[in-house]
């Protein structure tokens, strides 16, 4: 597989009147297409500052990134941020408008996701007439409507009820790997983390270090998040990750 | 769904709802009643002097008077149109600057401290200026009323394009958005609310530049009418005009609320 994204000795700090805050310290990864990698650490860590780095949001202070040529970038930020005065469907076609990509083709792509994504019968809805796991489907569809190679994911089910939340995303992550995206998901929910991905990257309290690396391989064939819970390895990562994040209480 | 007792229940929720929004209905327009009946009683026994106070019937009399010499239409056309073009232009202009503001932050902080001072400043201080630069006519008084109105459109809509969410924004950033794009399609949506408030106090803010305006230039319309009656000691045409004058204002003020009713049913 080609390598999509090599990250090395990436760091950050923060500058602003009060001082400066150094959020992710020596952090080298190297993403190959189709991948699916998991970031877990600690709340307030510097997840989200990675992902922000790499989308180019924010500026790093050192380190390299090198992308492959011509990368495109989709990034689900934390929380949906659809705009209540567009219906869903314009919401979904957002990233198309301003990228000038309102073609035929996308749209037909786009109305196809909506109904993949059970979300056609409400295309003219607004987002206050959604349930949370809908605004996160709609948001998603709006990164993916721009085809990007690389997908960002900021706790993207952080915002749903611990049901909905198993269920809406063994649901589309299981969307997404069938479709061979390559996924950088910043995430806490240790569970959701290895069922998901292909390798789990555990970070340090901040400044976000890599404390631990896991390859994940289950025993399983199925690709439903919720059966791979119950291969018989599951349970050893999750010892392994949970002494890593060492979490007192 | 419901069984008879809770739709019985409910249609008497929906009828009790009818009576009391037709009491508050009744309420309101025997106050107005009540407050014609005072106002005429207390001029014909004597309680109030006429000459001060007018009276309604007195003003009715006017009223028929100004129609039949053809002033009374003249009158209101000429003080809602500089209205309406005082307000139009002023929110478009307060808008359009606004925006010109939210493109450059860094202009924009540099400009507060001459905007809050021109706030601050009474307009009508400025009259004799205008009336000296733009002379003593129409043109005087839509300045006024421009500068009445802009100033604080300007700094309401800039204040609520602040206000826009950073992170819909950090979104748009995530697809490369120009400015531009983020000022049309997150900032100015956005805003509409904080737009239509400027709109509506717009609507207050036209009328005094319009009636000050006319107060120190015009030579028709209802500021006219009601400088030109207090001079000659006519309280009845002064009433008159203040009535006409509140009539009109508060129609227009319905129509912002409506179009802005309208704007908002989705939010
Ligand atoms: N703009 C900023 N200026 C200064 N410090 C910041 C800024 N943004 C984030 N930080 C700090 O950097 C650290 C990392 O923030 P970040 O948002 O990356 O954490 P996170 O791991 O995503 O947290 P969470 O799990 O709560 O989402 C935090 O301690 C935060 O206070
Ligand atoms: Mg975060």
């Amino acid at each position: 597989m080609s390598e999509l994204v090599k990250i090395s000795n990436l760091s950050k700090t923060y500058f602003d009147n009060n001082g400066m805050t150094m959020a992710v310290k020596n952090f080298t990864a190297t993403i190959k297409k189709g991948e699916f990698v998991a970031l877990i650490g600690p709340s307030g860590c510097g997840k989200s500052t990675i992902l922000s780095i790499l989308s180019g949001l924010l500026e790093k202070t050192s380190g390299e990134i090198e992308y492959s040529k011509d990368i495109k970038i989709g990034y689900m930020l934390q929380s949906d941020q659809l705009f209540n005065w567009r219906t869903v469907y314009k919401n979904a076609v957002l990233g198309l408008e301003v990228q000038r990509m309102m073609n035929k083709e996308n749209i037909s792509r786009v109305e196809k996701m909506l109904m993949e994504y059970g979300l056609y019968e409400f295309k003219n809805h607004y987002p206050n007439q959604l349930s949370g796991g809908m605004k996160q489907r709609a948001a998603l569809i709006r990164t993916l409507a721009v085809s990007p190679d690389l997908l960002l994911l900021d706790e993207p089910f952080s915002a749903l009820d611990y049901q909905s939340r198993i269920a809406v995303s063994d649901d589309i992550f299981r969307k997404i790997r069938k479709e061979e995206k390559t996924v950088i998901m910043v995430s806490h929910d240790i569970n959701e983390a290895i069922s998901a991905s292909d390798r789990v990257i555990v970070l340090t309290k901040r400044p976000a270090e890599i404390k631990s690396i896991y390859e994940i391989n289950l025993n399983t064939n199925s690709d439903s998040l919720i059966e791979k819970r119950k291969a018989p390895e599951f349970s050893q990562y999750f010892n392994m990750i949970w002494g890593d994040l060492d979490i007192h209480v | 769904m419901f069984d008879e007792i809770t739709r019985y229940k409910y249609k008497q929720f929906l009828s009790e709802e009818k009576k009391h929004k037709r009491k508050i209905f009744a309420a309101k327009i025997t106050i107005l009643i009540l407050f014609i009946l005072f106002w005429e009683l207390s001029a014909r026994i004597g309680l109030s002097d006429p000459f001060l106070t007018s009276s309604p019937s007195a003003i009715v009399k006017t009223i028929i008077n100004l129609i039949k010499s053809n002033a009374l239409f003249i009158h209101i056309i000429v003080t809602t149109a500089e209205t309406l073009i005082g307000f139009f232009v002023g929110t478009a202009l307060g808008v359009a600057i606004a925006s010109i503001l939210w493109y450059f932050p860094t202009a924009s902080k540099v400009c507060e401290p001459y905007l809050i001072t021109l706030n601050a400043l009474p307009k009508i201080a400025l009259g004799p200026i205008i009336i000296v630069w733009a002379g003593a006519n129409y043109s005087a008084i839509i300045f006024m009323t421009l500068l009445i109105s802009l100033i604080v459109t300007i700094i309401s809509v800039y204040g609520s394009f602040t206000t826009a969410d950073n992170e819909k924004l950090t979104l748009m950033k995530t697809f490369n958005a120009t400015r531009i794009q983020m000022l049309t399609k997150v900032v100015l949506p956005w805003s509409v609310p904080g737009i239509f408030n400027a709109l509506k106090i717009n609507v207050g803010m036209s009328w005094v530049g319009v009636i000050m305006g006319e107060f120190l230039v015009s030579k028709a319309g209802l500021g006219y009418l009601i400088i030109y009656g207090s001079n000659v000691f006519n309280l009845s045409l002064v009433m008159t005009g203040v009535l006409l004058l509140a009539v009109i204002a508060a129609l227009m003020y319905f129509v912002v609320a409506f179009f802005e009713r309208k704007a908002m049913k989705n939010r």
